[in-house]
């Protein structure tokens, strides 16, 4: 997460678990939140439509079930869970909608960067773009937070539920991937 | 690796991604909009009943009832092992004193039942008189008059 991005505050965790203030403190989370969880969702699904669909379920979510919080985690991690189960399942549903495969999905990801209307990149960030969505779905989330979030491994690590150990072999292989795909598309 | 090194660098950790203008704010404000009440969160005590003795021993009850059952079912087995064993001279001790008694075998075992059998098989299905002459060498006489 890059320093931007706000910390869990023990104050807020607490108004969330108490009844009069929760809904306030949860408007709070919203507003504190909304762009990071943005930015993850939008990396993976591409479409700013779908991205504030996704998003919005996210937080119904998460309000829906404030009462698994239990507030040993960070409110972060527990929110980024949420958002990239959603996403992975949007793709998921759409694979199945569409009927296509994974390749073809990576090429419909690929079509929908080229004609995304919310982009104000030039032609390195639009490769880079084009280059994630080519990776696998769990290396390409590893390696947005790691390059564009700037999370730290332990971070990404809660909340992946995977070894730090396994996140930097992930992210070196997506390293190398992103190389080759530089390379063939330059 | 240089390319690509090359590209990130370029690319310095950011996405090119934008957003509508005011996507932010608006969004905050319309969330909250929709999001759905929760009466059990914000207001636990108006919602929860407040809970009756049965509601309350209930589980207890069923969990006595369950042991009961398991009980009664432990027992029902262990009665079927039981009547299932064979009864033999071995094993009862009351057929076992009824075969060491001579008498007994005498009157119950061997005379009674395979002298009533015989005498009712010839009755059955020998009538005439070759039949009774044969009768009479190999029965006792207390059975033929």
């Amino acid at each position: 997460m890059s320093s931007d991005t706000p910390k869990d505050d023990k104050s807020l965790i607490e108004r969330l678990r108490t009844p009069a203030t929760c809904r306030e403190a949860f408007n709070e989370v919203i507003r504190l939140y909304s762009e990071p969880l943005y930015r993850t969702i939008r990396r993976l699904v591409q479409d700013h439509e779908d991205t504030n669909d996704l998003l919005q379920n996210t937080f119904i979510k998460a309000w829906s079930s404030l009462e698994n919080f239990r507030g040993d985690a960070r409110l972060s991690t527990w929110l980024y869970k949420i958002a990239i189960n959603e996403s992975l399942s949007f793709l998921a549903r759409e694979r199945k909608r569409l009927n296509l495969s994974l390749d073809d999905q990576e090429s419909a990801l690929v079509n929908t960067i080229e004609a995304d209307e919310y982009f104000d990149g030039d032609q390195a960030q639009m490769l880079l773009r084009k280059a994630v969505a080519s990776l696998p779905e769990k290396q390409s989330i590893v390696f947005n937070m790691k390059y564009f979030d700037e999370m730290k491994y332990e971070e990404i690590s809660s909340i992946l539920g995977t070894s730090v150990g396994a996140l930097k072999t992930s992210y070196h292989l997506a390293v190398k991937k992103i190389e080759n795909f530089v390379e063939k598309n330059q | 690796m240089k390319e690509e090194n090359n590209i990130l660098a370029k690319v310095s950790h950011r996405d090119g991604l934008t957003v509508p203008d005011g996507y932010f704010a608006d969004f905050a404000a319309s969330m909250a909009a929709k999001l759905p009440d929760r009466p059990e969160l914000e207001n636990p005590a108006a919602v929860l009943p407040k809970r009756s003795f049965w509601q309350t021993v209930r589980p207890y009850t069923y969990m006595a009832a369950m042991f009961c059952g398991v009980w009664c079912l432990i027992k029902m087995l262990s009665m079927m092992a039981a009547t299932e064993q064979e009864i033999t001279f071995e094993n009862d001790p009351i057929l076992a004193e009824a075969a060491a008694n001579d008498e007994i075998v005498e009157e119950f075992v061997i005379e009674d039942i395979s002298q009533s059998d015989i005498y009712e098989t010839w009755m059955e299905n020998y009538t005439d008189a070759d039949s009774a002459a044969l009768a009479e060498l190999l029965l006792p006489d207390s059975l033929i008059h």
